[in-house]
């Protein structure tokens, strides 16, 4: 009941005529940055730190706030439209996502991802406010060891997006976490894989792994097909009917379920939830042949985890000061810089301004809603532009995103010779998803390996000592045999129908 | 011995040696290893094995497939590699010409290459489309491109 009435209160402020405003700017240019690849919401919150110097701290805040949950669903919209993710997380919806924009359904997909990312943004946002002490103790369990687990289970993940073979898959995933390797270890500090060029010790950037695969690799492809425009289609709804919405609410609800409760760990990739919860969909799914051809749970699913893990995130941000990624820490910056310390204590000396964050995080995601629904038409429609026209802009835009990484045309060049090569995966039926689920979790699995053996003085029986992290590693054995078994299943249907 | 088997087998030997070149990334960690079980040549190792293994598999024992590989003829593969070679020019011209001159450039390319648009118009569109992006992403993001001997 306190926290109901601190939320009126925070509504109170939030609904002020300048923080509407601050929210409504905040996802505006959050779904914005969302859409350009290449460009996260990390540097865009930075550039716009000095408004900090004009604007009281609620205000700066909740406009920082939106960017970073906007360009969760602005990654959504290029994935589903052109093939290219805006956001590494936003590579699972467009494995269905794509798909249905070529079947002249791109309205509904793009409908279904806007409500989903609603739907599932507001769950997080109802826990946060009545559950943030408790499951900010509750995310402390996690150690290194827990991580190590939760990566395991991820990787499970490559077996059912490697389509019809899973060696194909696994080196597909070996092959993105080789990429990842290169950089700066994490034991020495010292570079790997470089061969005496210094550009290779800051590593190759996972973004330019999934714009060059599965955009301009995609482009290219289309090219040669000599296909005329994403869809020759008609287009027909624009907006997702009644009976889509009943088929995707399980999704968007188990979604937004799973992206909360991994979303709470600190340092909790959107893309591994998305990943996680796209293929629990399909596990689930009566017809899981449908994934990967157009299945609006493939796009619901991945939407909504999303969205919950950037709710989930402000958890560890707001009780315990943890910021969960690059984005909240420069968003703690921008606490840091009004002389306040996101932490327990935030409640107690600054509880105004919690809960005023709190609110506009309501009005942010109605916001997002009210802007992007209306938009939806405009987007399908830009599917039935011609190629000719279209292609070279997404091609320009992704050598764009992909230098605005890190200002290097190192990055550029990269972009270019992973299209290369997903044109060639394309050609030779060799799965993309793997490589970019492999850079990801590949990274994070090292790090909690690392770190565990550094905390068990090299004992590795501190992996099966400790109950989360043991049921982590059997469930994601559990779940490879039903992946593996599953493959096998469909892969005899289809020999015994020819 | 179709396209798709011999596919298979080349990429099945370039994953063996990719997992060589990471096995012996992996020596060359573990020799100036300074302490702990686990170390910056585990993964590399793990890795490198895995590939030489999965890579030995499949070239020695390729996936079938029904679906034949096809590549483009050759007014086909010309505009596509006239394209990629484009995107290549952009690359090397951005430090030197600057933003705004190299995505005019570039994008000038690909429209008359891959959008087969007549010279005249795919001047018109690719300046409106360096305009568009200039004021995008450089006057309103304010992005750190490269001015180039322009100054732009």
């Amino acid at each position: 009941m306190e926290a109901l009435a601190n939320l009126l209160g925070g509504f109170k402020s939030a609904l002020s005529i300048t923080n509407l405003f601050m929210a409504f700017a905040g996802t505006l240019l959050g779904t914005l940055v969302g859409v350009l690849p290449g460009l996260g919401p990390t540097s865009t919150i930075a550039m716009l730190m000095p408004l900090t110097a004009v604007l009281s701290p609620s205000s700066a805040i909740i406009m920082m706030a939106g960017i970073y949950y906007g360009a969760q669903y602005g990654g959504s919209t290029t994935s589903i439209i052109a093939n290219i993710p805006g956001e590494v997380a936003s590579v699972p919806t467009l494995l269905d996502g794509h798909p249905l924009a070529q079947q002249g359904k791109a309205g509904p997909a793009l409908g279904i991802a806007a409500i989903g990312s609603f739907v599932a943004g507001t769950l997080g946002v109802v826990l946060l406010t009545f559950f943030t002490p408790f499951l900010a103790d509750q995310a402390l369990r996690f150690g290194p060891p827990e991580y190590f687990g939760l990566m395991l289970l991820a990787l499970t993940v490559m077996v059912s997006v490697s389509g019809s073979s899973i060696i194909k898959g696994l080196l597909m995933g070996a092959f993105g976490y080789l990429i990842a390797l290169t950089g700066i270890g994490p034991e020495s500090g010292l570079p790997r894989f470089h061969y005496g060029f210094p550009v290779l010790y800051g590593g190759i950037e996972i973004v330019t792994i999934a714009i060059g695969i599965f955009a301009l690799g995609e482009l290219f492809t289309s090219f040669e097909q000599g296909r005329e425009a994403v869809t020759t289609q008609k287009i027909g709804r624009v907006f997702p009917n009644a009976q889509d919405l009943k088929q995707t609410f399980p999704a968007m609800a188990r979604g937004g379920i799973i992206g909360f409760v991994l979303g709470l760990l600190p340092g909790c990739n959107p893309a591994v939830t998305a990943y996680i919860s796209y293929d629990v969909e399909k596990k689930v799914s009566r017809h899981p042949e449908r994934f990967g051809h157009g299945a609006l749970e493939g796009v619901a699913a991945p939407e909504s985890a999303n969205n919950a893990t950037s709710s989930a995130a402000f958890v560890p941000l707001l009780a315990l000061g943890i910021p969960a990624s690059p984005a909240l820490a420069v968003l703690m910056g921008g606490f840091m810089i009004y002389g306040l310390q996101p932490g327990p204590l935030l409640f107690k000396t600054n509880p105004d301004l919690v809960w005023t964050i709190i609110g506009s995080m309501y009005i942010g995601n109605v916001m997002l809603l009210v802007l992007n629904l209306p938009l939806v038409g405009l987007w399908a429609r830009l599917t039935a532009v011609p190629y000719r026209i279209m292609a070279p802009i997404i091609m320009m835009l992704c050598l764009v995103g992909a230098y605005s990484l890190r200002n290097s045309t190192f990055d550029i060049v990269m972009t270019i010779c992973f299209g290369v090569v997903g044109y060639l995966m394309r050609k030779y039926d060799w799965p993309a998803a793997p490589v970019v689920l492999g850079s990801i979790l590949g990274p994070i699995l090292e790090k909690a390996l690392v770190n565990s053996l550094a905390m068990s003085a090299g004992n590795p029986m501190i992996f099966i000592t400790r109950p989360i992290c043991l049921t982590l590693i059997l469930a994601a054995c559990a779940l490879l045999i039903v992946s593996a078994q599953y493959i096998r299943k469909s892969k005899r249907s289809v020999t015994e129908e020819y | 011995m179709d396209k798709q088997s011999i596919g298979d087998r080349v990429a099945g030997a370039i994953f063996v040696v990719m997992g060589i070149i990471s096995l012996v990334e992996s020596w060359r960690l573990y020799n100036i290893r300074t302490r702990g079980v686990v170390g910056d040549d585990t993964f590399p190792f793990i890795l490198g094995s895995a590939m030489v293994v999965l890579g030995a598999v499949l070239a020695f024992f390729p996936t079938r497939t029904r679906q034949p590989v096809t590549w483009p003829n050759g007014r086909q593969a010309a505009r596509m590699a006239a394209g990629f070679l484009m995107l290549v020019l952009f690359s090397f011209l951005l430090p030197f010409v600057g933003f705004p001159v190299a995505t005019f450039i570039a994008s000038l390319g690909l429209f008359v290459t891959l959008g087969r648009f007549r010279w005249y118009m795919a001047i018109l569109i690719s300046a409106a489309l360096s305009g568009i992006f200039h004021a995008i992403f450089v006057a309103w993001l304010n992005l750190p491109f490269p001015k180039g001997l322009f100054g732009v």
